[in-house]
């Protein structure tokens, strides 16, 4: 996990309220009004029914009770309603935040992959990006209006209880600050440190797992499952632990709460019955002080957990902002056309040299075959001509259609020079899907076209749901063949590109099916340039020109 | 699915049954406390409305309310850890059962992997809600409101005739809104699974996305299915708020009759105030139990699916032989490893996986195995490492029955590497000597045998670089000779390769044979292939179609494209003792 700088948990709350829309930042104070009013309503319905019951013991007429007895009525449907619409538009609001901030952390992290995103794992990409954000919710729904009502509730408490007996006022400003202030303080030094933990330990263990899962004969076959088993158990073991301390700890200071609210009781009681044998108060103060006090520590009671919730919820928050903010800014170069020249280029990646002095020149419309040993970093050209590979990790000249690679836009990059892969990704979802993301609004003829251009088509005659077929997760149900022919025929659909680089997207194809494959593709555009990788000679002589590429 | 009945989550997982009977106790005993409280605040009321307060019984009447305060911060906290404890151990048992029963079987199980072991930590905070708070609660639930009324009753018999009459239509309501939010909140689950599992397949896509320009719209399609997530959410919410409001709004009608009747009779000086103010602090203890189990009752609802998935999680068919840890130990670079008449069932699927194969593997030499996929050759696999029995029919070795041998001791003896070779998270060194105790001298020299020198040497961590997940990337040719590394480095008497070079380019591809020659030379081996290039590896070569030998290609048994390795013993027919194929 990455460290998160302290910083004030105020200035954390007010970035995260500008996450919501002003429209929505509105819905959450509406709601928070709303909790104030419900919980101010459900203490003075206490405080009245004392009263009310005690002016009773005196026998007055029936009448004059009918005012108190109309106004508990009122305050009873006034709290539940109030509780019931609070809850509405505050949860409303706060997961229409969510959905946006989801996807803006999500975006945040698009220009940073492929590369490595801070050397994150995808289990922990995922927690982040999932977990975090649903736990920044915490911050509006579970601690600020909590919060502010229960600000509203002590103050309007301190108020009423100090006009019918001062001390008595004094006694639950006491409670109050003890509950709001000092014991989430407490609880916020116990629990130091624990959320990060918490967060790296899950994220070990979820990796753990589903590691397990993908890779179970290997481990058994290689006689370690006894090991690995042991393994993830010590580091499920450790999360337990922290879990269950956790739990204690919350629990605790939950404990800590009722006592303190209920003492508050025992203590407002005292306070009026010593007064009320002085005489200071009649008897009718006394019943409406202790039913106050009684309301008042139920209102009060939930103040640590909400105190707490706020800062779990903006440490939620920094971790966001830290993995959104662990995207650099890209340049804003604009590439006019594909022409492409390397001069001397050399790229390390993880320690390692994986290209060596590349000089390579393509014009404009031209088709150059790139050959050369496994290793000496075809695809890494690739991966730089398209924006993939970091500014940090690479030295030398390098620019397409003029624009310096240092400088350019990864977008506008990308709309001009097209990669195809050999390992096209295929998503969890159908093929046409799968297709219609190279040329969106494309027809499903045109569809259709594509894939019998590369050769698809008795693979597509043999579907039972044509385009409709689910091809699985990460494309599971399509062998290496019929996901090189998807990912060629994407090519063929893709328009507006000055250069298309086919990285070997056609190795898994018989010699003569690749060449119809990859010149399906070279013939889809006309005048777009071409750079292709390939071993075999037939697939070279699609190209104009040969460019040897040789390790060192 | 078939849509199983309402059940008692503690029968899904006993690991919940007997510890939460003692939360539950706790629970009763923090709401007793609740309700002695409550009668001793009344009385101090009483005390100072009915006259003059005494000072010594208002001391001991406050002394014994703070008493019963503590005692049930006390019992209600533990109560709440006790439970939260039992949650969280919970849901570790059924994570270590998943983990246990995968590498039992040896095969993941799980049509999502990914979203199974995201729930397998993160449905801790499900399950622990659920025990810590729902399961006290539910007993609290159905006592805590009797313990009331009888207290309210001993105070004022017609109060307590009052609330009794409220007490039904509330747990009415309660049934009703909870039924409504057990539904809601499985569409939630299933909701929230798919946006897990579409924002994984979204993050793993990301270079296609951004090749074709469609990242923008990936990141709508993240916000729609967060749209579709929310709403499913507000949905469960909206349930359970109106759950919240019946009960709120049932408890409050309930407790202003009883003010209202006692406030009148008081009035008219038909009733004293103590009992009164008794029957009016401890009305709303009547529904409190009633509401805070509706406003938990949304931790059942969230905990079941977790719970359920989990469970299903763990459940395999145990297809992994255990043989007799006191039989024969076979030798399988001694013996040729023969099938007979085998007969695998493929769980789910009409078409038997494997439907009478006669196989002959002769020791020191690679058999290869062709087909289309489909054909049965990653079962073969299976059966040869001794992951699964044959369900007709036998696999023996030097004349015993694999399924009397030591089949621990075999499988110790045999190297597999599959078709995608996973990297474990962990360092390089640790990686290809898994299993296997081999020294850093080993281990760099199987690197070196498959050629991953020079990358050995380019690392400035060497054999502590970490790889696998977040660690090193390394290319899927190089996954593939780490895993020839690991066995290479495990010195094994039988080596099952699966389609060693699908997905790999040419020159990569070559550069995998060229490891795996090094690996299966004078060994006993089988290796799968659909590709060409592996071919030059096999002595032999079985062509197999639809679980059988394929009747068709049956002159392939030493084919021209078996180029026979100057090491081994010229081609002679391979031996299938006169049975059909």
């Amino acid at each position: 996990m990455s460290t998160v700088a302290p910083e004030r948990t105020l200035t954390t709350v007010r970035r995260a309220l500008r996450i919501a829309s002003p429209d929505e930042r509105r819905r959450l104070a509406g709601a928070a009004a709303l909790g104030a009013v419900s919980s101010l309503a459900g203490t003075a319905l206490l405080a009245l029914s004392g009263y009310l019951i005690a002016r009773a013991a005196e026998q007055p007429p029936v009448l004059s009770l009918t005012v108190a007895i109309v106004c508990v009525r009122g305050l009873g449907v006034l709290r539940a309603a109030s509780r019931y619409a609070e809850r509405l538009v505050g949860h409303d609001a706060v997961l229409g935040t969510l959905t946006r901030l989801r996807a803006g952390t999500f975006a945040a992290l698009v220009p940073r992959v492929p590369g490595a995103v801070g050397g994150r794992s995808s289990a922990e990409l995922l927690d982040g990006v999932v977990a975090d954000v649903d736990r920044v919710q915490d911050v509006f729904l579970r601690s600020l209006a909590p919060l502010a009502a229960g600000l509203l509730v002590a103050l309007a408490g301190v108020a009423a209880a100090a006009l019918v007996l001062p001390v008595a006022g004094v006694v639950v400003l006491v409670v109050a600050v003890l509950l709001g202030a000092v014991v989430p303080a407490v609880a916020r030094r116990a629990g130091r440190g624990t959320a990060a933990r918490l967060a790296s330990l899950r994220a070990r263990v979820v990796r753990d797992v589903a590691t397990t899962l993908d890779a179970a004969p290997e481990i058994v076959m290689s006689g370690a499952a006894d090991r690995h088993a042991g393994t993830v158990a010590a580091a499920s073991d450790r999360l337990t632990a922290l879990e269950l301390r956790v739990a204690t700890r919350d629990a605790a200071v939950g404990a800590v709460a009722t006592a303190i609210a209920g003492l508050g009781v025992v203590a407002v009681l005292a306070v009026a019955l010593v007064a009320r044998a002085d005489g200071r108060i009649g008897p009718t103060a006394v019943g409406l002080l202790a039913l106050l006090a009684l309301g008042l520590g139920e209102a009060l009671s939930g103040l640590p957990q909400a105190a707490r919730e706020l800062h779990d919820g903006t440490d939620a928050v920094r971790r966001v902002e830290a993995l959104a903010a662990t995207a650099g800014p890209g340049g804003t170069g604009r590439p006019d056309g594909g022409v492409v020249r390397l001069r001397r280029v050399e790229v390390r990646r993880g320690g390692r040299t994986v290209l060596r002095d590349a000089s390579l020149s393509i014009g404009a419309g031209e088709r150059v075959a790139l050959v050369g040993p496994s290793g000496v970093g075809k695809s890494t050209i690739a991966d730089l001509l398209v924006g993939f590979v970091d500014p940090g990790e690479w030295t030398g000249e390098a620019s397409v259609g003029g624009c310096d690679l240092r400088t350019a836009d990864g977008r506008a990059l990308r709309a001009a020079v097209l990669q195809l892969p050999q390992d096209p990704y295929l998503f969890d979802a159908d093929l046409r899907a799968n297709l219609a993301l190279a040329r969106p609004g494309a027809t499903d003829d045109d569809l259709l076209a594509a894939l019998r251009a590369v050769g698809a088509g008795d693979w597509l005659d043999g579907l039972d749901h044509g385009l409709g077929t689910p091809l699985g997760e990460r494309g599971a149900r399509c062998s290496g063949g019929e996901r090189q022919r998807i990912g060629l025929a994407r090519g063929v659909l893709a328009r507006g590109h000055a250069l298309v680089l086919l990285d070997e997207p056609a190795s898994h194809l018989p010699a003569d099916e690749a060449v119809a494959a990859i010149g399906a593709v070279l013939d889809a555009a006309p005048g777009r340039a071409a750079m292709i990788v390939a071993h075999r000679p037939e697939e070279a002589a699609l190209a104009t020109r040969s460019v040897v590429l040789t390790a060192g | 699915m078939a849509r199983r009945g309402r059940q008692d989550l503690t029968t899904l997982a006993p690991e919940l049954g007997p510890l939460t009977r003692r939360t539950a106790a706790l629970g009763v005993a923090a709401t007793a406390c609740t309700l002695a409280g409550a009668i001793l605040l009344a009385h101090a009321i009483a005390l100072g409305v009915d006259g003059v307060p005494q000072t010594g019984e208002a001391a001991r009447t406050l002394a014994a309310l703070a008493a019963a305060v503590l005692l049930r911060a006390a019992l209600g906290a533990a109560a709440e850890i006790d439970g939260r404890r039992t949650g969280h151990r919970a849901v570790a048992a059924l994570r270590r059962r998943i983990v246990v029963a995968t590498l039992a079987s040896a095969s993941s199980g799980a049509a999502r992997p990914g979203a199974l072991a995201a729930t397998s930590v993160h449905g801790a905070g499900a399950l622990s809600d659920y025990a810590g708070r729902y399961v006290p609660q539910r007993v609290v639930g159905a006592v805590g409101p009797v313990l009331a009324l009888a207290a309210v009753a001993v105070a004022d018999p017609l109060s307590a005739g009052l609330l009794a009459f409220a007490v039904p239509v509330v747990i009415l309501f309660l049934a009703l809104v909870g039924l409504q939010a057990r539904d809601a909140a499985e569409h939630r689950t299933a909701a929230l699974a798919l946006l897990d599992g579409h924002l994984l397949d979204v993050l793993r896509g990301l270079p296609v996305l951004r090749a074709f320009g469609r990242e923008e719209f990936q990141v709508r399609e993240v916000e729609r299915a967060g749209e579709s997530y929310r709403r499913g959410t507000m949905a469960v919410l909206r349930a359970a708020f109106l759950s919240g409001f019946v009960l709120e709004f049932v408890a409050m009608l309930g407790t202003a009759l009883v003010a209202v009747a006692c406030g009148i009779r008081l009035a008219a000086g038909d009733m004293t105030f103590a009992p009164a103010i008794t029957a009016l602090v401890l009305a709303p203890e009547v529904f409190a139990p009633l509401r805070r189990l509706g406003a938990e009752y949304h931790a059942a609802a969230e905990a079941e699916p977790v719970l359920r998935a989990l469970v299903d999680g763990g459940e395999r068919e145990h297809l992994v032989p255990a043989g007799d840890p006191a039989g024969a130990l076979p030798d399988p670079a001694r013996d040729p490893v023969v099938l007979r008449g085998v007969r695998v069932v493929a769980p789910g699927r009409e078409r038997r996986a494997l439907d009478g194969l006669d196989l002959h593997v002769a020791a020191g030499r690679t058999t290869a195995l062709v087909g289309p996929p489909g054909a049965g050759k990653t079962t073969v696999l299976r059966l040869l490492a001794g992951l699964r029995g044959p369900d007709e029919g036998t696999v023996s070795c030097g004349g015993v029955d694999l399924a009397a041998a030591d089949l621990d001791g075999w499988r110790a003896g045999v190297a597999w590497i599959p078709q995608h070779p996973v990297l474990l998270p962990g360092t390089l060194r640790e990686n290809v000597a898994l299993g296997t105790g081999a020294d850093d001298a080993d281990v760099a020299a199987a690197l070196h045998d498959v050629g991953l020198g020079p990358l050995l040497r380019a690392l400035p961590a060497g054999l502590d670089t970490a790889v696998g997940d977040g660690g090193l990337p390394l290319s899927a040719g190089e996954r593939r000779r780490v895993a020839i590394a690991r066995a290479i480095a495990s010195r094994p008497l039988l080596v099952l390769v699966d389609e060693p070079t699908a997905n790999l380019d040419a020159v990569t591809s070559a550069g995998v044979v060229d490891a795996l020659e090094r690996l299966l030379r004078g060994r006993t081996a089988v290796l799968c292939t659909h590709d060409a290039a592996p071919l030059r590896l096999a002595d032999e070569i079985v062509a197999l179609r639809d679980g059988g030998r394929d009747r068709a290609a049956a002159g392939l048994g030493s084919a021209p494209t078996a180029r026979t390795r100057t090491d081994a013993v010229p081609t002679a027919p391979v031996p299938t003792s006169g049975v059909p194929a």
